[in-house]
This record gives structure tokens, C-alpha cells and sequence, in this order.
């Protein structure tokens, strides 16, 4: 199920509604109009009204999120109102404006919109896929300022993984002096640290090291998006079977938890990247709507001032 | 007075009353005579046989068979030999035939070395390995085990057992408890409680007569090792003598002082058990919310109790904007369902025979009142701040003794007749619907009242049973459960001040549910004629509790149309089953933008109580956020009683929380969080605030408080449609085309 589906379609009703209604008044003022549409006529200024009304409308979707126990009706139901009057905005203006474009303010106002109805589209493209592909493709993810910190903890999961089998690691000294673990009593009052248990190294172990030291360790302390850990499951799994067959019987769990480990680590990676591209996009949307409302302003003062 | 009787001891002549036995004879002239079941004041039972003489009356030969000389009375002209070759034979090899049957050495010898039979045995030179052992015993009666530890002071080894009798003359004779019996034959036989119950089940009264009367390890005092108190110990010679403040019966009435001794110190390792401890004016003796495991008894001047963390924060408001909006709202529309959740009662029930009111949660008790006792007996945290008025004199008490004082049928008449005098008219009051019953009635009931207590497990009554009474708990929690055909669901948990079985009483008709002790439980019964007679006679709070029972009854029925719907197997180990409102995110359409937790956290003061983490199941991902169970766990042991269902059965946590996070810990869940508050407070300077910082407990309730009509924040602010509220998991899951094995996230 993804965001534009069934639950949609009295919104897109009511805009088709809208654009049809629109058409009806354009259509009879466009041939009645011996100088072609123009913006400042009643009709034409209705179109512009109309359109500088839902303009304002869309912007309060995030006066809407900043309040969410005020009772004014669901975000989900003023999303749909968002996207389905955001498109019904374009065929006001173009009605608004009779499809002629003059002056630099109108001009940059138009261009304007249309770059914020196009990312709004880009980014409802993106939300209608990415979710589930983030469902999908990450299934170790967590919330995601919690990420450095899973990482960190993945970090020390891996060394306690190697160190049990291969003992004291100098290579990795960091994470050892970070599982000298603090313990906290209830309220937080009492502290106490415990040393980190330390192993002896057993026979057999040595290629587990050079995994963990070469492969496991950079990759959990990279992006998680380079190296042969980043790959796909068939080929990280591959490769992590190749090292299992080389040790002792004995240890490969050991390497299918180190396995798992560079797996989960993965995982965080491709939810941030994902991440990145679900919500980047409001870094474009979010400006350009900022811009929009000021020029929008700009362009009723002006238009006040001039036309009457 | 009949004719003294001469006789002749080893040689010495005596001269005794008619029916003075050999062994008392014996002993009135200095010559001892070995025993193992005689213990005077005792009546002799002669099964042990180890006191046996050789007797010759008058000038007829020896008689063949050796007497016993505990059981045996003297006669005219009675020749008693105690000591020779064949008596020390016979002696050494009943012994040995008792040692047969009894690990050597056993607990008590290995502890205090003090075990009589193996003292015995080196007197008298028996070898414990000379006859093969007997073994494991058989069980007597079915459900018999050999160890029962099921008593809070007394451990039982039936294996040391050596069927002396000795403990069932003390229970019965001494004691007059008729709690131990025998039971089985010969090899089979062993001592029983109750003619069959584990001893801690049993009536036993913990007077510790059989204890102190047991010559093996077969009972044992537990030790309770490092749990000691600091202050200065009342050893047991005191405690024994100790009076109430009335100076009425000695507050350990009843109990074998060398029970007391034994408890409290007797083998060098329970000293410090009950301290005295002085307190100056101001001095604080407990703190809501520490944990501690002593109960306190006034014996001296006046203590003040109350919450100091401040009533506030955990409910939250709505604001004025969506205050104005539901005002408009209630103008155009006319739910009378739009807040069914009445209000709580106006006190705050806590650890101590009283209740703080919460407009100002403050009370006074005196000499004679004990409190503490949830935090001794179930380890609840202190449920209030007790401070000293007045130079005071307290015992702390841990829970051996208190439990001893509990079963002490002196001490709770004691205790009982001061909750009837000085509690139960508050205590009745604390239930809106008694509020304002008259004085006379509440002084009818003082008398008529029955107060109850029920150990941990317990059944107070069971679903079936005839309806006798309406109950009101006064100590503890007692869990209301009903059977269905899908299963058993909890309805609910009552704490103290919680009431129960008024539906029973006023139908007519048996109990609708089954009523059991969490823990440690007080109850007071009202009689149902009583009841009855009170619903009659004040036609207000007859139509209260009517409709109460109304609505008892329609939640019950509703809640037991879903369980029998449901399969209770499923979803168990997820815990999902036990969920009534689950918050679910559809990850397909989530896209991880937190509105949801924003909107929690904005809903209440910042704390949010949602997290965007937990089981998924397939695409849906189950947050961490109270489920609303049906079996809601976190409300046992709460010490205030500040979680609590509504009447819809949300979860509620009231205001008056004192943080101390034993709801948090009990929710399997993890859905109960622990948040820190910025408060002012007013300090312990009069005049002084300052800045500090309370933790309380948080859970979701649903954006109830905000407005009982609308969804839930996170449900309202999701802009995908997301969040989903799920009432049925199972329906719902099943609903869905693909549900895979949950995983976490």
C-alpha cells in the first residue's frame, strides 16, 4: 500500500471538480474577453484570488504539523487537501493569468510555483516507493538519530565477537576501552565501571583477526557503503562462508556474528541513504514555498498598487 | 490425697505421688535418664523408646520386656535399674535404628550442632552407619514432598523427621493450634499440616512452638542472613515483655519465647531482626519511593506521613485553543458519554492505616499505628514520606517478625481493633459512593465488619461461589479474573481502597469472577445482609453502586465477547494478545518523518511516550507504547495507587506518581517510561524554593485527557495515515495479506 491509493480519491474527485468548474468559468470568459484573459479583470482576479487562497492554504500544512493537538482535523486529511488543491493550483494560475506570462515578478512568481509543485511531486513520487523499499531493504533499521549510537554499539558487538576468539586486540584499543561498561542503578545515582573480560587467543583464530581487523572493523567505521561488506547479500554472504571455511569448525559462528554484524551495519546505511533522499527533498520544497508566499505577497501588493 | 508410692532408683529410694513416672522419679533424685521424644511439659508419648529401664516390682523376677521410662508410671515397690550393659545396649541400638532414618549429620547438627538425637547418639556411642539407611521416604498421602519451604519461618525436612511427636503434642497440647498431625503407617508415616497442606498454606499461626520443641533438623528457624537493620537491637527477652502503648496484652501474645530468641538471635545470626530506633522532632524515617524491607511500629509519639513529590505532569491539559474548540464542540453536540471516566477518589491510599487526602496529602499517626507493612512484606518502595513530629520511639521491624506479629492472634486483634476504631470510617469514606454515609451506619459496621487476610496466591472467593460480602482491600492487590471460553481474562487489579463484589450481593446471584491474593492481602468484608441493609436504608448510595455495578457489567460482558472471540494460545509469547489498543505503523506508507512521536511528546509537556521501535510483522511495525493489556501488570505494587484503569480500560497514571518506577519495571513491555520533571519546590526551608527535579512515570493514555473523543495524537498527526489504532491484533494481523514471524527492529 503506498500513499496515493484508494483513500485518495474524494480529493482527486474534488479537484477534478475544481479544474472542471474553473474550465466552465474560463472557457465562456476566455472568448468573451475581446483583449484576450487578462489577471486584472473579475474573472481573472477571481482565478488569481482563488489560487493565492490555496496558495496559503498548502502553507498551513506545516502550521497544521507544528500543532498536532489542536483539533482541526487530521494531518493525513490536510496532506490530501495539500497535494490534491497544490495541483489544482496550477490550471488557476494559468487561468489566472490567460496563459500569458509578463513581467519579471509574474514571470519569477510562475517559475517559482512551478519548481514547488514539481519537488512536491518529485518528493510524493519518492514517498510513494521509498518506504517500502526502506522496509524492505533495511530491516535492521532503527529511528534514525539513533544511528551513530546502533553503529557505535555494532562497533563494540564486533570487537567483543573477535576478542573472544582472538584475544587481546591492540589494533582495537578504542572499542576495549569502551566496553569498560558503566552501569547505572535506577535513578542514576550510583555508577560503577566493569573491566572488560578479557580472552586468550585460540588456535585457529588468525583469520578471523585479519577479517575483523581488515574487512569488519574500517567497514563499521566507514559509511558502511564501501568495501565488499557493502555489496549484496549473496556476495557478502559468499565471502563470509570463504572465511568460514577457513577456520575451525568451532569459530565459524564467530564469523557469521561478524557477518551479521557488517550485515546490520548495511542495513543502517542504506536507511540513511534512503533516508536522505525520503525527506531531502523538503530542503528544496520547504524554501521554495517560503519564496513562493513571499513573491506571492509581493505580487498582490503590486498589483493593488498598479491595476487599481 | 492418695499415699505416696516408695520405690528404688539405681539404688536410691524415692518416694513420689501416684502417677509420677519413672523418668520424673528419676529425676527428682538427680539421676538422668536419656530421651529423645520426651520433652516435658509435654504429655509422654513413648515412641522413641531411648529412655528405657529395667524394672522389677517387689520380689517377682525382672520383668523381660524393658519399660519406657517417660510413659511409665511407678509403683509400690518398683525397682528401677537405668544404667547397665544391657539398657546401654538397648540404648545405643535404638538410637542407631533412629539414625537409620535420619541424615547424619543433618541441617541443624552442620549448623548449630545442637541436633538432640546425634547428641545423643555420641552418649550413648551409636554409629550412624551400623544399619543401612532407610532412604527417600515414600510419599504418605499424595502431593507430599519431603522438603516443604514453604513457610515464611519455619523450613520443614521431613527426611529428619524422626516421628518423635514431639512437635504435634507441642501444636496441640501446648499450643492448642491442632495444625500437625501424623499421617501414613510405619515407614510411611509422617507429620502433616493440615492433615495435608504445604506448612506455609496451612493455618499455622507461626507461634513456633513445634520448633523449639523439634530435637532434629526436621524444622528448622530460617535465617535471614545480611538483612539486618542498623539501630539498636531488642533482643528477644525484652521483645517478649513488650507492651503496646496502652500497656494492654504484650505485643507478642501468644509466641513461644523461645521462638522469639531463636528468631531474633538465639544461634548468633539474626540479631538486629527488631531495632529501636529514636527519633528527634524532624528527623525523616522513610522516603516515598525508596525501597526498603522493614515495617515500622509506633511505640512512642507522633509521626507525620506524606507525598512530597509534587501532584502534577502526568496528566497533561489541552490547551486553550483546543479548550475553546471543544467547548464549541460540546454546544452543538450532547454526548452525556463525552467523559465517562468519573473521578477517582479524593485520597490517596498509601502503606499505613490511613489514606492522605489529596488536597493535602498529609496525615498523622500515633503510638500503636504500624506502617510500612506492603514494603516489609511484598518489598513495594515506601509509598510516602514519614517524618517524626515529636521526639518518637519506633521499632523497625523485618518481615520474619512481622510475619510472626501478622499470624500472632493476639497482636492482629490488637492492630484490628484499632483499624476498627480509628480506620475503617476513613477508609470506608475513601469510596465515593460512602462518602457521605452516616456516622451511626459506619459505627453499626465497626461491629459487623470482618477483616481477613490472605496470603500471596489465595483465592478470596471464586467464580461460582455464593456471594457473601463486599469486599474493601486494605492491604495489598487482589486480581479480578474471569473465566470465558477463550480463556481467562484479568479484569482488573485492586489496590488498597479498591472495592469488589457488590454485583454478586446485589443480584442475588453467584460470584461473576474469581478474586486473588497478588500478595500479601488485607480485606475488610461487609456482610451481604449488611450490605444489603445499607443499600436499603440510604437510596443514594444504593442507585451508586448500582450503577457501578451496571457498568461493571456491560465493561465485563464486552471484554469477555472479545476473549471468547479470540484463541489466547496465539500471540502469547508476543504478548500481542494481551494488548486492547496497540499502536501500529504501516511501514509502506510510513515514511519515518516522527510526526507521531513529535505530536506525543508535544501532547505531553515535551515527554514523549511513544518510540518508533518494536516487533514488525511483515510491513507493520507494533511501537513501544502502552498496549492498554488486559492483564496490566504494571499496576501490582504500585505503593500509592496512582495507576489505574479508567471505566473504557485505558490505563491511567494519576498525578500524585512519586516516581518510583515499579510500574515501569513490572510492564513486560518496556512501554512504561520514567521522565524527569522541572518543578519548582518549595524545599525544607520554609520560605525557600528552588529549582529541582522529579521523576514520574509516563504512558500513553491515549490522548484521553486531551479529549476523550478524539484519536490519539500520534493517530491525528500522522500526515500518511500511518499509525493505526488496533483494538483486535489478531483480527487484524489475520486481516493482512502476509504476517511473517515478528522480528525486532
Amino acid at each position: 500500500m503506498a500513499l496515493i491509493d484508494r483513500r485518495q480519491r474524494r480529493w482527486a474527485l474534488f479537484a477534478a471538480m475544481g479544474l472542471i468548474l474553473s474550465i466552465g468559468f474560463y472557457v465562456p470568459y476566455h472568448r468573451a474577453a475581446i483583449d484576450g484573459p487578462s489577471g486584472s479583470s473579475d474573472i481573472g482576479l477571481g482565478f488569481g484570488i482563488a489560487a493565492a487562497a490555496l496558495m496559503l492554504f498548502e502553507a498551513l500544512l506545516n502550521v497544521r504539523k507544528r500543532f498536532p493537538t489542536w483539533a482541526i482535523g487530521r494531518a493525513e486529511t490536510w496532506l490530501k487537501g495539500h497535494i490534491w488543491l497544490g495541483l489544482l493550483i496550477v490550471p488557476l494560475v494559468l487561468f489566472h493569468s490567460g496563459f500569458r506570462f509578463r513581467g519579471t515578478l509574474a514571470v519569477t512568481l510562475t517559475l517559482v510555483l512551478a519548481a514547488v509543485i514539481a519537488s512536491g511531486i518529485y518528493g510524493l513520487v519518492l514517498q510513494q516507493f521509498l518506504p517500502r523499499m526502506m522496509t524492505r531493504w533495511s530491516p535492521g533499521e532503527t529511528v534514525y538519530e539513533q544511528i551513530p549510537h546502533v553503529v557505535h554499539l555494532l562497533q563494540l558487538e564486533a570487537y567483543e565477537i573477535a576478542a573472544a576468539v582472538c584475544g587481546h586486540l591492540p589494533e582495537a584499543v578504542a572499542e576495549e576501552n569502551a566496553l569498560t561498561r558503566v552501569a547505572a542503578d535506577r535513578k542514576g545515582v550510583r555508577r560503577r565501571s566493569v573491566p572488560f573480560r578479557q580472552f586468550a587467543c585460540v588456535e585457529g583464530s588468525e583469520p578471523i583477526r585479519r577479517f575483523y581487523l581488515e574487512e569488519v572493523r574500517p567497514f563499521l567505521h566507514g559509511d558502511g557503503r564501501h568495501g565488499p561488506l557493502a555489496e549484496s547479500d549473496e556476495r557478502r554472504v559468499r565471502m563470509v562462508e570463504a572465511i568460514g571455511r577457513t577456520v575451525p569448525p568451532a569459530l565459524q559462528e564467530a564469523v557469521r556474528d561478524l557477518g551479521d554484524v557488517a550485515a546490520e551495519r548495511r542495513d543502517l546505511a542504506v536507511q540513511r541513504r534512503l533516508h536522505h533522499w525520503l525527506h531531502g527533498w523538503l530542503f528544496v520544497h520547504v524554501p521554495l514555498t517560503a519564496a513562493m508566499l513571499v513573491l506571492l505577497a509581493a505580487h498582490v501588493v503590486l498589483a493593488l498598487r498598479y491595476a487599481y | 490425697m492418695s499415699e505416696l508410692i516408695d520405690a528404688v532408683i539405681d539404688g536410691q529410694d524415692v518416694r513420689v505421688a501416684p502417677g509420677t513416672t519413672i523418668f520424673e522419679a528419676a529425676q527428682r533424685i538427680g539421676v538422668t535418664i536419656p530421651t529423645v521424644c520426651h520433652l516435658p511439659p509435654q504429655a509422654p508419648a513413648g515412641v522413641c523408646r531411648v529412655c528405657c529401664v529395667e524394672v522389677r516390682i517387689g520380689d517377682r523376677p525382672p520383668e523381660r520386656a524393658m519399660a519406657a521410662a517417660c510413659a511409665r508410671p511407678v509403683e509400690a515397690g518398683m525397682v528401677v535399674t537405668t544404667n547397665s550393659e544391657k539398657i546401654a545396649t538397648a540404648r545405643r541400638t535404638l538410637v542407631e535404628l533412629l539414625l537409620a532414618d535420619h541424615p547424619s549429620p543433618c541441617a541443624r547438627q552442620r549448623e548449630s550442632q545442637d541436633c538432640e538425637l546425634e547428641s545423643r547418639a555420641i552418649e550413648v556411642g551409636a554409629r550412624a552407619d551400623r544399619f543401612p539407611t532407610s532412604g527417600a521416604h515414600p510419599p504418605p498421602i499424595p502431593g507430599w514432598t519431603a522438603t516443604d519451604d514453604s513457610h515464611t519461618h519455619i523450613a520443614v525436612d521431613h527426611a529428619a523427621c524422626i516421628m518423635c511427636d514431639r512437635c504435634v503434642r507441642a501444636c496441640n497440647d501446648i499450643a492448642h493450634n491442632d495444625v500437625i498431625g501424623r499421617t501414613g503407617k510405619g515407614f510411611h508415616s509422617a507429620i502433616t499440616f493440615d492433615a495435608g497442606r504445604p506448612m506455609g498454606d496451612s493455618t499455622c499461626v507461626s507461634c513456633g512452638e513445634c520448633l523449639v520443641s523439634c530435637p532434629t533438623g526436621a524444622l528448622m528457624n530460617k535465617g535471614f542472613g545480611d538483612a539486618l537493620i542498623p539501630g539498636q537491637p531488642v533482643p528477644a527477652s525484652i521483645l517478649v515483655g513488650l507492651r503496646g502503648p496502652d500497656g494492654g496484652a504484650p505485643l507478642f501474645e501468644g509466641i513461644a519465647p523461645r521462638f522469639l530468641e531463636k528468631t531474633l538471635g538465639d544461634i548468633g545470626r539474626n540479631d538486629g531482626a527488631v531495632v529501636q530506633r529514636n527519633f528527634a522532632a524532624g528527623e525523616v524515617i522513610c522516603t516515598e519511593g525508596d525501597f526498603g524491607s522493614t515495617a515500622f511500629y509506633v511505640m512512642s509519639g507522633a509521626v507525620e506521613v506524606s507525598i512530597t513529590a509534587p501532584i502534577s505532569r502526568v496528566r497533561n491539559d489541552a490547551g486553550p485553543f483546543a479548550r475553546f474548540a471543544r467547548k464549541m464542540k460540546s454546544l452543538l453536540t450532547s454526548d452525556a458519554d463525552a467523559d465517562r471516566d468519573p473521578a477517582p477518589g479524593l485520597t490517596i491510599p498509601i502503606d499505613a492505616p490511613v489514606d492522605l487526602s489529596r488536597a493535602r496529602p498529609v496525615a498523622t499517626l500515633g503510638a500503636g499505628e504500624l506502617f510500612g507493612e506492603m514494603t516489609c512484606l511484598s518489598f513495594y518502595p515506601r509509598s510516602a514520606t514519614v517524618k517524626a513530629i515529636e521526639p518518637t520511639v519506633v521499632l523497625e521491624i523485618l518481615r520474619p517478625v512481622l510475619q510472626i506479629l501478622r499470624r500472632s492472634k493476639a497482636f492482629a486483634a490488637q492492630v484490628d481493633a484499632r483499624y476498627r476504631e480509628r480506620t475503617l470510617e476513613t477508609h470506608l469514606r475513601s469510596i465515593p459512593f460512602l462518602a457521605d454515609l452516616p456516622s451511626d451506619f459506619v459505627d453499626r459496621l465497626r461491629e459487623r465488619v470482618v477483616l481477613q487476610s490472605f496470603e500471596p496466591g489465595q483465592v478470596i472467593c471464586a467464580q461460582g461461589d455464593p456471594s457473601d460480602g463486599f469486599y474493601l482491600v486494605r492491604l495489598g492487590f487482589v486480581k479480578v479474573s474471569q473465566r470465558f471460553p477463550g480463556g481467562e481474562l484479568v479484569l482488573n487489579y485492586h489496590g488498597r481502597g479498591g472495592f469488589f463484589g457488590e454485583i454478586g450481593v446485589m443480584s442475588g446471584a453467584p460470584r461473576m469472577a474469581t478474586c486473588t491474593a497478588v500478595d500479601h492481602v488485607d480485606v475488610v468484608r461487609i456482610p451481604a445482609d449488611e450490605f444489603r441493609l445499607m443499600l436499603d436504608r440510604f437510596a443514594d448510595v444504593g442507585e451508586a453502586f448500582r450503577a457501578e455495578a451496571d457498568r461493571r457489567d456491560r465493561q465485563n460482558a464486552e471484554h469477555g465477547a472479545l476473549t471468547a472471540s479470540m484463541d489466547l494460545g496465539e500471540f502469547l509469547d508476543q504478548g500481542l494478545m494481551q494488548a486492547q489498543n496497540l499502536l501500529v505503523l504501516d511501514l509502506d506508507r510510513c515514511t519515518r518523518c516522527d510526526l507521531c512521536v513529535q505530536a506525543c511528546a508535544t501532547a505531553h509537556d515535551g515527554a514523549s511516550r511513544l518510540i518508533r521501535e518494536g516487533l514488525r510483522y511483515d510491513n507493520y511495525l507494533v511501537a513501544t507504547s502502552c498496549r492498554q493489556c488486559r492483564d496490566p501488570l504494571c499496576m501490582l505494587g504500585c505503593p500509592v495507587g496512582s495507576i489505574r484503569r479508567r471505566d473504557t480500560l485505558e490505563i491511567q497514571i494519576e498525578d500524585w506518581c512519586i516516581g518510583c518506577a515499579v510500574c515501569a519495571e513490572n510492564c513486560p513491555y518496556g512501554n512504561i517510561t520514567m521522565h524527569e520533571f522541572d518543578v519548582t519546590d518549595s524545599g525544607t526551608h520554609a520560605g525557600r524554593r528552588k529549582a529541582a527535579t522529579h521523576v514520574k512515570a509516563t504512558a500513553c493514555d491515549l490522548c484521553k485527557n486531551l479529549d476523550a473523543n478524539q484519536d490519539p495524537s500520534c493517530v491525528v498527526a500522522c500526515p500518511h495515515g500511518a499509525a493505526i489504532r488496533v483494538e483486535n491484533p489478531r483480527e487484524f494481523f489475520a486481516s493482512q495479506k502476509t504476517v511473517s514471524r515478528p522480528e525486532h527492529s
